[in-house]
């Protein structure tokens, strides 16, 4: 199953939000996968994850299978869209 | 001992152990294994997996324990990344299915994600590729039986010799691991040495292909940054030599370090501002620690420079706002708006060759032109004005009509984000710098309009004596001292006061010895340098009488060579020796 969401974070997917996009893929057996412009990623790679490139107001579309899909595709909704009030201290 | 002359990029010095950046492209074979070697083959790659995360667990618990949680994160990523299915489980199935050795498979499979990233548009995300890198490295090294000599893990205080350090390079220096650096190329005035400066330690840049041969990892080696001398292997003489200038040069940190919490005062009680130069985000942090009461100059383009594309709005405004909550919220904060073009090229604008670069199309010239350029710019300003104390100001202003059109362009930014319902100060001040004797000539013309002026002295050096100031030929011509850029100054303070605007000075005249004396006796309000600077100038200020340097200025001014100013100063302020 799928679910499509509009990034709503002004910085786009950062390392932290990535982060917790692959926590929450973990949480799932099968394979989450994230499609952006009909490219498909791994939603439990780190790497991949930010080599989305996800921006705000991109589109993104999550795919998951399995028992967990419905809450693993909720989960990372949120996080996509989330809005982040600071800033991330990266560099 | 072996001796090698560089030129002198930032003062003080430094003994320690060599450590020396390869930048030579790492080497790895592609060697076709037997299929019955394969698993082995993964075996040893885990181990060096595992092997590299010890490694970096040990350097993250020492972060945690010293509450340095923006160090840490950077290594909790790396632990991370070397649990990565695409990284780790892609490098094995490579080694099993292709029968690669562990090297390639691993450095073929973070190449080709780290290049993926790096082609990525946004800043901040393209950023990390180098931290692919940096793991890779240290799992390569692991398979290869290196020992890992990442700068991260030193336990040590190293000096750095490389070929040449980029911005972002120098920008994450450590000064409690990196004491001093020495590079193959590069001028007194190229960013290196600039944030070599800012950070406060020693540095010496353009040795030349000697560098190459010359210095190993692990010897002991002296950097003297103030002469420009780099010793290899010293012998006993010279080590203990330099022992004593830098216990002497302690001392005089440690006095200079009682006036971290001062006023900036003079002895007869005239209080002034004492504030740094930035180029970064780490810089604003490095300044507030070092004492600096603001940021009087925040050079913006080095947001541009490190970028492969104009930087966003969004992208500029964090950096403000980041500079801004440095500080706090009453901290001073000029922030000026991009100075580009004349030597610092940008590929992504397209600018055109020119033959007078300094001389031609940049900075303001380029903004008001590329207006939609300047207002994302002014917009972030302004958002991150919500933030902070934040003063805008114009580089390279020659008329009034520049200024008023860049002024205008400011007040629709104003009206745009007011309509938006978007949080401003929109008593933000708004001023210009003096760099062009023309502005310097007409300062009280434009002292009616501008709420403050800054004095660029780097250029209104140039400018006034015709002297290019990266042509190292023509140094005798490129003096502040000089008692025509004296007037200048003079009368440009004199413009702002009668029409009750502050003057600020942001160039490297503003920090040194001999120019302090002369600026406090004319009266100039704000002083601003290499953060490492503050607290030497505090020191000296506390010595001087702004009523006794009110008659130096005055003399100083009446002097027909810079050399006769020197010498003025030299034998009429004792204070300063």
């Amino acid at each position: 199953m799928q679910n499509s969401y509009v990034i709503q974070n002004p910085f786009g997917i950062h390392a932290r939000p990535a982060r917790k996009i692959v926590e929450a893929a973990k949480a799932s057996k099968e394979s989450v996968t994230l499609v952006k412009d009909g490219k498909s990623f791994n939603a439990k790679s780190l790497v991949h994850v930010i080599s989305v490139g996800a921006k705000f107001g991109d589109s993104i579309t999550v795919n998951a299978d399995g028992e967990q899909a419905e809450d693993v595709i909720a989960a990372i909704g949120a996080i996509l869209t989330a809005v982040e009030q600071h800033a991330e201290k990266e560099q | 001992m072996m001796m090698l002359q560089g030129i002198a990029a930032s003062p003080g010095y430094a003994i320690g152990r060599a450590k020396v950046l390869s930048t030579k492209a790492l080497e790895i074979d592609k060697i076709k294994l037997d299929s019955h070697l394969l698993d082995e083959e993964v075996a040893r790659f885990e181990a060096a997996v595992a092997a590299a995360r010890i490694e970096l667990e040990a350097v993250l618990s020492k972060l945690v324990a010293q509450n340095k949680e923006h160090e840490a994160e950077i290594f909790e990523a790396h632990v991370m990344l070397l649990e990565d299915e695409e990284l780790i489980d892609r490098s094995k199935e490579l080694i099993k299915e292709e029968q690669l050795n562990a090297e390639y498979a691993f450095y073929s499979t973070s190449e080709d994600i780290a290049g993926l990233i790096s082609g990525l548009d946004d800043p901040y995300l393209r950023e990390r590729a180098a931290d692919i890198r940096d793991v890779s490295l240290r799992v390569l090294n692991k398979l290869r039986g290196v020992a890992s000599a990442s700068l991260d893990d030193a336990s040590q205080p190293i000096v750095l010799f490389a070929d040449d350090l980029a911005p972002s390079d120098t920008a994450q220096l450590d000064p409690g691991k990196v004491i001093g650096f020495a590079t193959k190329a590069g001028g007194r005035t190229s960013h290196s040495a600039i944030i070599a400066r800012s950070i406060g330690i020693p540095a010496i840049v353009g040795i030349g292909a000697a560098l190459d041969i010359s210095v190993k990892d692990g010897q002991t080696v002296i950097i003297d940054g103030s002469e420009g001398h780099v010793y290899i292997d010293p012998d006993e003489a010279t080590l203990a030599r330099y022992r004593q200038m830098q216990q002497e040069q302690l001392k005089r940190q440690e006095q200079y370090q009682t006036y971290l919490n001062q006023p900036s005062m003079s002895a007869d009680g005239v209080q002034v501002e004492l504030v740094a130069n930035i180029g970064s985000v780490k810089d604003a942090e490095q300044a507030a620690a070092s004492g600096a009461e603001g940021i009087g100059l925040f050079r913006t383009e080095f947001l541009y420079m490190d970028a492969e594309e104009l930087p966003s709005e969004e992208m500029q405004f964090d950096a403000y706002r980041k500079v801004a909550e440095a500080f706090g919220p009453e901290t001073p904060i000029v922030i000026r708006t991009s100075d580009i073009g004349g030597d610092k090229e940008l590929a992504y604008l397209n600018l055109p060759k020119e033959d007078n670069p300094f001389l031609g199309y940049r900075a303001i010239r380029i903004c008001l032109d590329r207006a939609d350029m300047f207002k994302t710019q002014l917009r972030a300003i302004l958002r991150a004005s919500a933030f902070g104390n934040l003063k805008v100001m114009f580089p390279m202003v020659a008329t009034l009509g520049e200024w008023r059109q860049a002024k205008s362009i400011l007040d629709e930014a104003k009206q745009e984000l007011t309509e938006a319902g978007i949080a401003l100060n929109r008593n933000i001040e708004a001023g210009i710098m003096i760099e062009i004797p023309a502005a310097a000539i007409l300062a009280d013309k434009f002292a009616k309009e501008v709420d403050f002026f800054s004095i660029g002295t780097n250029d209104l050096v140039q400018y006034t004596m015709a002297a290019d100031r990266m042509n190292p030929k023509l140094g005798y011509l490129n003096d502040p001292l000089h008692p025509a850029v004296l007037q200048l100054i003079d009368r440009v303070i004199a413009a702002a006061h009668a029409n009750g605007k502050w003057v600020g000075m942001c160039g490297e005249m503003a920090g040194q010895k001999h120019a302090l004396p002369i600026l406090l006796g004319l009266g100039l309000d704000e002083f601003s340098m290499s953060a490492s600077a503050v607290l030497p100038a505090r020191a000296l200020l506390a010595k001087l009488s702004k009523q006794n340097m009110k008659a130096i200025a005055q003399a100083a001014l009446e002097l027909g060579s810079a050399e006769e100013v020197r010498a003025y100063i030299e034998e009429h302020v004792s204070e300063i020796h």
